[in-house]
């Protein structure tokens, strides 16, 4: 039988992941780094950059700790045009001309708080995405599971040539591919800058984090 | 080890995933959930009840309960298993439709598989399918001469130590203890009678030796000729035990083949047989 993987160093890693390669690339290149068992803590889909949290050795088993914290990201959304995705992956399901200034603000302002938003279709998979897009194209509708998600906070940060910028700060399980469908558009770019008290600024591929370092700032959000 | 019935029960989020019908947790099998569970992803299964091949027409004497099959499975160390009917609709299932409800819709960005892993609608899915889709197919180290209907042939012939071997541990009998004939008792050996679902696979009529409830025991497989017996019956006695079992559910290994059935002059001959075989089966050596 083969032989199973290192459960040392233990620790968190922090990356910041570029966009291209998926989630589970970045682990196999810790993993091929450190000799460890390596896994993670929520994904990044492949056109997004930014926090990824490993878990490494014995933390892999900590998966839970480290979900269902709020996020922060960056996104570029392109509100000239919807995706079956909600990312530059999916195909164009239609074009439109760009909202004025005041009728975005009134969009944003609605989708600030609890909204109820369709699940998007998988980004990293396209099959899904190509069906509602055949099916969009014959003229049926695709309902598409919707959740109950969180804006904690959205500002615009900048609006030029029908792409729009923004900062947001969601809960767990809120989807920017959401937003930016709900938005009529689709995201062009996307980067995870917060997860839970974690930012991609300290992320340092290298530096194995020991649990008595990462845990206790997990314990002073749940406190807050 | 949490179980799920049904995709939408699997909370999304990063997991390798094995998928198999795993009859045995054979060697084989080890190899592809080592694959999920070494990860560092949540490592899920992703199994089918009944077994396909049954599901499918085809008479297959399975090796393991799916209530066993689970115990192997958490023993394994995976985290989450989900039960999947293997029912008409979901053998229509595309394999990209497979792919979108059981594999991305649940988080899973890794999947483990066997050398000879087809899935979706006439089985048309393979390896590449999954590439495709963007999952992480994992390496599996395969184990070479481990197979399912091998463990079933050795199992047939008595071959006990051969199954032990591609089983990692030795073959068991697995049922719940019920009225017998009440025999064994007047003989001075109290044996269980167990029911085992028909559909498992029974190893040739005799007499074993093994060890159940952390106990020796002697174990009859057969339809008892001496008292001209028609039905199958397997009966454990356990060495040392005062107990009662009733309704229990029994987990038997077995370990040696001591001898056929046989039909006796006597009671007593047939007695003074038993007190050999507990001997026997106390000299007895657990195979792996």
């Amino acid at each position: 039988m083969p032989i199973p993987k290192a459960l040392e160093p233990t620790g968190v890693i922090f990356a910041d992941k570029p966009a291209g390669p998926t989630s589970f690339a970045i682990v196999g290149r810790v993993r091929a780094r450190t000799g460890a068992k390596t896994g993670h803590a929520g994904t990044l889909d492949p056109f997004a950059t930014g926090l990824l949290i490993l878990l490494s050795g014995r933390a892999t088993s900590l998966q839970d700790r480290f979900m269902k914290l709020d996020k922060r990201y960056l996104t570029e959304i392109d509100l000239t045009t919807r995706t079956a995705t909600g990312d530059p992956e999916g195909n164009v399901l239609e074009t439109h001309d760009p909202p004025d200034d005041d009728t975005l603000a009134g969009v944003l302002d609605r989708l600030r708080g609890a909204v109820e938003l369709p699940i998007p279709a998988a980004s990293a998979v396209k099959i899904d995405g190509e069906r509602a897009y055949r099916l969009h194209r014959k003229g049926v509708a695709v309902e598409m599971p919707t959740r109950v998600m969180r804006v904690h906070e959205l500002e615009l940060v900048s609006h030029v040539d029908g792409i729009v910028a923004l900062d947001l700060h969601v809960g767990s399980g809120t989807y920017v591919r959401s937003i930016a469908d709900a938005l009529g558009g689709h995201c062009v770019s996307l980067r995870r800058t917060e997860i839970g008290p974690f930012s991609v600024e300290e992320a340092d591929e290298e530096r194995v984090v020991p649990l008595e370092e990462a845990l206790p700032r997990l314990a002073a959000v749940r406190d807050t | 080890m949490r179980i799920a019935h049904a995709p939408s029960q699997l909370e999304r989020r990063p997991r390798a995933v094995a998928i198999g019908t795993f009859d045995g947790v054979h060697l084989g099998h080890r190899s592809v959930l080592l694959s999920a569970t070494d990860s560092g992803l949540e490592p899920t299964v992703i199994t089918f009840d009944p077994h396909p091949r049954i599901a499918m027409g085809n008479r297959v004497d399975i090796l393991t309960t799916l209530e066993r099959r689970l115990e192997l499975l958490a023993e394994a160390g995976v985290a989450e298993t989900l039960v999947a009917a293997f029912t008409p609709e979901l053998q229509r299932l595309t394999p990209d439709e497979f792919i979108a409800t059981y594999l991305v819709g649940t988080g899973a960005e890794a999947v483990a598989v066997g050398p000879d892993f087809r899935f979706g609608q006439r089985r048309s899915g393979d390896r590449a399918t999954l590439e495709r889709a963007g999952l992480a197919v994992l390496e599996v180290e395969e184990i070479e001469g481990v197979s399912s209907t091998a463990i079933r042939d050795a199992v047939r012939d008595a071959d006990l130590d051969g199954a032990a071997v591609m089983l990692g541990r030795p073959f068991e009998l697995d049922g719940v203890v019920v009225t017998g004939d009440q025999r064994g008792g007047t003989l001075g050996y109290p044996t269980a009678n167990i029911a085992m679902d028909p559909l498992l696979v029974c190893p040739r009529y005799g007499i074993y030796a093994g060890e159940a409830l952390g106990r020796r025991a002697a174990i009859s497989i057969g339809t008892n000729p001496h008292y001209g017996g028609t039905e199958r019956r397997i009966e454990p006695f356990l060495l040392d035990f005062d107990g009662d079992l009733y309704g229990k559910r029994l987990v038997v290994e077995l370990w040696e083949r001591l001898r056929d059935e046989a039909v006796f002059d006597s009671e007593e001959a047939l007695v003074a047989q038993i007190a050999r075989d507990v001997e026997a089966t106390r000299a007895a050596a657990r195979p792996v």
